[in-house]
């Protein structure tokens, strides 16, 4: 009686307890990225072969992987890329050389800051898009328009980060540079850019993925080639895996754009506490 | 150069009637006034007194970080109007640069010397403050300490002629902080340079220096300067040491 007694809690303990290691079952970490990825697919998946909405719509993963295959033999994906990575990047080096050299000059001088801030801020409310009818006026269809745009949609943030980052450098290290009698030249260099570094990233990430929504808009709008006219295109001939996979392009080089950033990022703080 | 006599006076520190009045929404606040006082080459002076007397603020005004004040200070001679490398200071905090290792953070107040110079100095003060082995260690790989041996060995390898101490060991813990007083101490008698200490700890003051500065609050003031002719090193309990630490004291109290 007395054993009975005992043994059934002590069952259902152990049910218990493996019921929480199932819980604490957890993959390898190198997996976890992959987990959502991974059901939003087979999520998709799920609606595409119940057909809850039409093929056009919808199209089941397997097409969209097959259309991104035969837009690649084609040799159509890697051509519009091509165009698209050539315009962001000139986009994003004017954008973002422009905003950091503007940002250190209105984070070095309140005088400058002064004159600037209130245009600079007002500029930067009108969103990058609102600039493309009337760049579409003076130039037309020309690809300085889609430059400009994209260099704008970095050059604000750029700027911000940069004068936020210089501007924040505590009081204490800046009195240190100064008893120890710092050039004005090595003061940039051994304090200003490594204090502002983790700002300016934060900017460029931003100024980044600005780029990208603005080089999208703009080929959506006015543009014959580019991956964001690739997707129109698609759309016009109602072929949504060709949209699809224009998404996923875009992902996935804006994924590695950032990881890019991020790792340059690390590189130039070794320094910094491992968190 | 001065053209007068190489006194102690004159080659020394010299303070006079100096007074610093901050703003504070618009109404002054005078936080020092007529301060009086001559640091001759090679003294060593400890600064007493309850918080917000203006200890710290006399300092920064001996290094040139503040500008704007009144009455004359002057390095052998010359008056001060910024900062220079012939005055050293310590901060309270360690303010070593975290993106830079030890000899990149001494490195920093050599700039424009020859590099053979520049390595000669950087191991010179690493040694004597006992950071060999640590030499290209970011500053979290260290322990409060140490980083604040190394802002020491930063401040000493500029050679100034005078180094001042703004609290430079009240967050350490103890047995650090004496045995750290203990070496600034033994190179401040080596070089001969001329120090200048603040500090809460009255009996270190007294053991120290060779001279008690104590300061009053609101504005501040000099309450005293109490000479101090002992030999080194010093007794704690004789009567001659007793006598003078109590003497601190009873400025210190108003």
């Amino acid at each position: 009686m007395n054993v009975r007694l005992l043994a059934i809690p002590r069952a259902s303990s152990g049910a218990r307890e493996s019921f929480r290691r199932v819980l604490s079952l957890r993959p390898p970490a190198a997996l976890l990225p992959f987990l959502l990825p991974l059901l939003v697919l087979a999520a998709w998946q799920l609606a595409a072969s119940r057909a809850l909405l039409p093929v056009q719509i919808l199209p089941p993963p397997a097409l969209v992987l097959q259309t991104l295959v035969d837009l690649t033999a084609s040799g159509d994906i890697v051509a519009n890329i091509e165009i698209s990575l050539w315009r962001i990047g000139i986009g994003i080096a004017i954008g973002c050389s422009f905003g950091l050299a503007l940002g250190t000059v209105m984070g070095l001088s309140q005088t400058v800051d002064d004159y600037i801030s209130p245009l600079f801020r007002a500029l930067a409310q009108i969103p990058s898009l609102g600039w493309v009818p009337i760049l579409i006026l003076i130039f037309g269809l020309d690809e300085i328009v889609k430059y400009l745009i994209i260099a704008k949609a970095c050059f604000v943030p750029a700027t911000i980060a940069m004068a936020e980052g210089i501007r924040n450098i505590p009081r204490a290290y800046k009195e240190a540079a100064t008893v120890l009698g710092l050039s004005r030249s090595a003061t940039i260099r051994k304090l200003i850019v490594p204090a502002a570094l983790p700002t300016i990233f934060g900017g460029l990430r931003l100024a980044f993925s600005n780029a990208w929504i603005a080089l999208i808009v703009v080929e959506m709008l006015a543009a014959q080639e580019g991956v964001g006219y690739m997707m129109v295109w698609g759309r016009t001939l109602f072929q949504t895996d060709i949209v699809i996979a224009g998404m996923i392009v875009i992902g996935v080089i804006g994924l590695a754009m950032d990881a890019g950033l991020r790792r340059l990022e690390r590189r130039l703080r070794r320094w910094a506490v491992p968190s | 150069m001065s053209l007068t006599a190489d006194t102690d006076a004159t080659r020394g520190l010299r303070i006079r009637n100096v007074g610093k009045t901050y703003r504070i929404e618009g109404r002054p606040l005078p936080v020092l006034q007529n301060i009086h006082l001559d640091i001759g080459p090679g003294e060593f002076v400890g600064i007493v007194g309850a918080s917000g007397c203006g200890k710290s603020t006399l300092l920064r005004l001996i290094i040139g970080l503040e500008a704007d004040y009144e009455g004359e200070i002057a390095l052998g001679g010359d008056p001060i109007g910024g900062p220079s490398r012939e005055r050293g200071i310590v901060f309270q905090d360690h303010r070593l640069f975290p993106w830079l290792t030890v000899t990149d953070n001494i490195a920093l107040g050599l700039e424009g010397l020859a590099a053979a110079e520049v390595r000669e100095r950087i191991a010179e003060n690493i040694e004597l403050v006992g950071l060999q082995g640590f030499e290209n260690a970011y500053p979290h790989q260290l322990s409060g300490g140490m980083a604040q041996r190394a802002a020491i060995a930063r401040a000493l390898a500029m050679r100034p002629q005078i180094l001042v101490l703004d609290e430079p060991l009240g967050a350490l813990d103890s047995l650090t902080r004496v045995r750290l007083q203990n070496e600034l101490f033994r190179i401040g008698r080596q070089s001969r340079m001329t120090m200048v200490l603040v500090t809460h700890d009255v009996e270190e003051a007294v053991y120290r220096s060779d001279k008690v500065v104590v300061m009053e609050p609101r504005p501040g003031r000099i309450k005293a300067t109490i000479p101090v002719h002992l030999d080194h090193p010093r007794q704690r309990g004789s009567a001659e040491f007793v006598n003078l630490r109590e003497r601190v004291y009873e400025a210190l109290q108003y």
